[in-house]
């Protein structure tokens, strides 16, 4: 399999509800052209490459950003467009491929409608400032898991805010990792039965 | 129960009255396969009235996150306690003209995630806190047998972190399949985290068995039970009820099933019998 997945867009690109600045609107453009033919981005504004094996899941007709439906077929396509794969079924495997199975059970929080046609560059950019260029790189090698959360931290700000979306906004470079920890581990048994009587 | 096709509750409520003494709860669809019916929410209110616990569906197709939080408030309010969160047929499978297929607002984890939130935390998806949170007990779909049932685990392994307490499962035929299914699921370390339900359906003829494996999405019948369905010829409902009987023993004392979820598909008056047949308890938890 090579690196990246050649894509096609089988929907159209969002373009963003407001008018924006021109240097945005600049680098939204050359997103648009870059990562369109790579990743078949559809300028969704809260990119989670990163967290889906590089292969982008806006291509999915159910808008799924959280893994497969329950309706793949057994010859593992689309059962809503029966001529193409499942995308969420070449993420999963890839995603074992890579050892990247931790990042599948992060909880995907919804599109922020707000970001979506902007560009997700100028982030990167301006983190890259913040924390210095080289820092940046070596973040990006790093092998020790707990350093790389904490380098990874520093620059998405798990915090947020507006509709928990925000958080996600990183993009193909970025070294974030899980924004929500707490959603790790799931619930105990006793809460669950106390609850229910 | 499948909702009404119409607005007459009469023979909804024939049916909840002919399975009450049978059952634990009562699981109505929310407009499934993408063809309009009587809400679902309006359905569980009528189970309500009749002192049946009914699990009220929620399909992400039709709601969006404003509609979800404030159809969720509402549910509380009229007593409703178990909540079931579905992605939904796409609108293909459904009557034309095909409303949007490009419904991106929600999917059953977030759903999921959004619904734990409020409950737990007491805060709306934006973060505002809220006065008197909500409570239910959370339930998700799961589908072992589309594509591969360990794909399947890593998604239902993200369910229970997302707030998942209960699983429904699709209509499922193959003990072996689900084996590993259960098997992928107990290395996750997630089978004492969640009460499974299994999907199991009475076929009525081979005719629905064929619409079934061919028409609906992530249903697959074996072979064999196809054939078996075909030779049976005048007998195909008493085989239909045969081969649930032998699934339902071959999965009862399976490690992590704790209840048997029956999908009648208009069929009612079979519940008595195969709840009395397969020896279920009622205890046990056998859904509907």
């Amino acid at each position: 399999m090579s690196g990246i997945k050649p894509a096609r867009r089988w929907q159209p690109a969002f373009y963003p509800f407001k008018r924006e600045k021109f240097g945005r609107r600049l680098l939204a453009k050359t997103e648009r052209v870059v990562k369109g033919p790579i990743f078949g981005c559809r300028m969704c504004g809260n990119c989670l490459l990163q967290e889906t094996a590089f292969i982008c899941p806006m291509e999915c007709p159910k808008g799924m950003r959280n893994g497969p439906c329950g309706g793949v077929t057994p010859e593992k396509n689309c059962y809503v467009d029966e001529t193409r794969k499942c995308v969420w079924y070449s993420i999963y495997k890839r995603a074992l491929k890579t050892g990247r199975e931790e990042k599948l059970l992060e909880v995907l929080p919804p599109l922020d409608w707000n970001e979506v046609g902007t560009e997700t560059w100028g982030d990167v950019l301006m983190q890259i400032k913040k924390i210095g260029t080289g820092k940046f790189i070596n973040g990006l090698f790093l092998k020790d898991k707990e350093r790389k959360v904490r380098t990874g931290s520093r620059f998405s700000k798990p915090s947020d805010s507006r509709n928990g979306g925000a958080a996600i906004r990183n993009t193909i470079l970025l070294v974030t990792v899980s924004p929500y920890p707490a959603l790790k581990g799931g619930l105990e048994v006793v809460n669950l039965l106390s609850l229910r009587n | 129960l499948t909702p009404p096709l119409s607005a007459s509750s009469a023979k909804l409520a024939h049916d909840i009255e002919l399975v009450r003494p049978y059952i634990t709860a009562v699981n109505f669809t929310d407009a499934s396969s993408a063809h309009p019916r009587m809400s679902s929410l309006a359905c569980c209110k009528v189970a309500n009235d009749l002192n049946t616990e009914p699990v009220f569906q929620i399909a992400a197709r039709d709601t969006t996150r404003i509609g979800l939080q404030s159809s969720v408030i509402g549910a509380t309010q009229l007593g409703l306690k178990n909540i079931l969160c579905v992605t939904g047929d796409s609108a293909r499978v459904g009557p034309s003209p095909t409303s949007d297929l490009n419904f991106v607002d929600l999917d059953s984890v977030q759903m999921l995630w959004i619904l734990r939130r409020m409950r737990d935390e007491g805060i709306y998806l934006d973060g505002r806190k809220m006065k008197y949170p909500p409570k239910y007990f959370l339930g998700a779909a799961c589908s072992p047998f589309a594509s591969d049932p360990v794909l399947q685990a890593i998604r239902d392994h993200k369910k229970v972190n997302a707030g998942a307490q209960f699983f429904q499962t699709n209509i499922v035929f193959d003990p072996a399949g689900i084996d590993l299914w259960l098997e992928a699921l107990d290395k996750r370390n997630v089978l004492s985290k969640v009460f499974i339900l299994m999907g199991v359906t009475p076929l009525k003829s081979y005719k629905a068995a064929r619409y079934l494996h061919d028409k609906v999405p992530g249903v697959s019948i074996p072979e064999k039970i196809l054939n078996r369905m075909e030779k049976a010829g005048d007998g195909e409902a008493e085989e239909g009820v045969q081969i649930a009987l032998e699934f339902i023993n071959s999965i009862k004392n399976k490690k992590g099933i704790n209840g048997i979820h029956l999908m009648t598909l208009g069929w009612e008056a079979v519940v008595e019998r195969i709840v009395k047949e397969a020896g279920l308890q009622r205890a046990a938890g056998a859904g509907l």
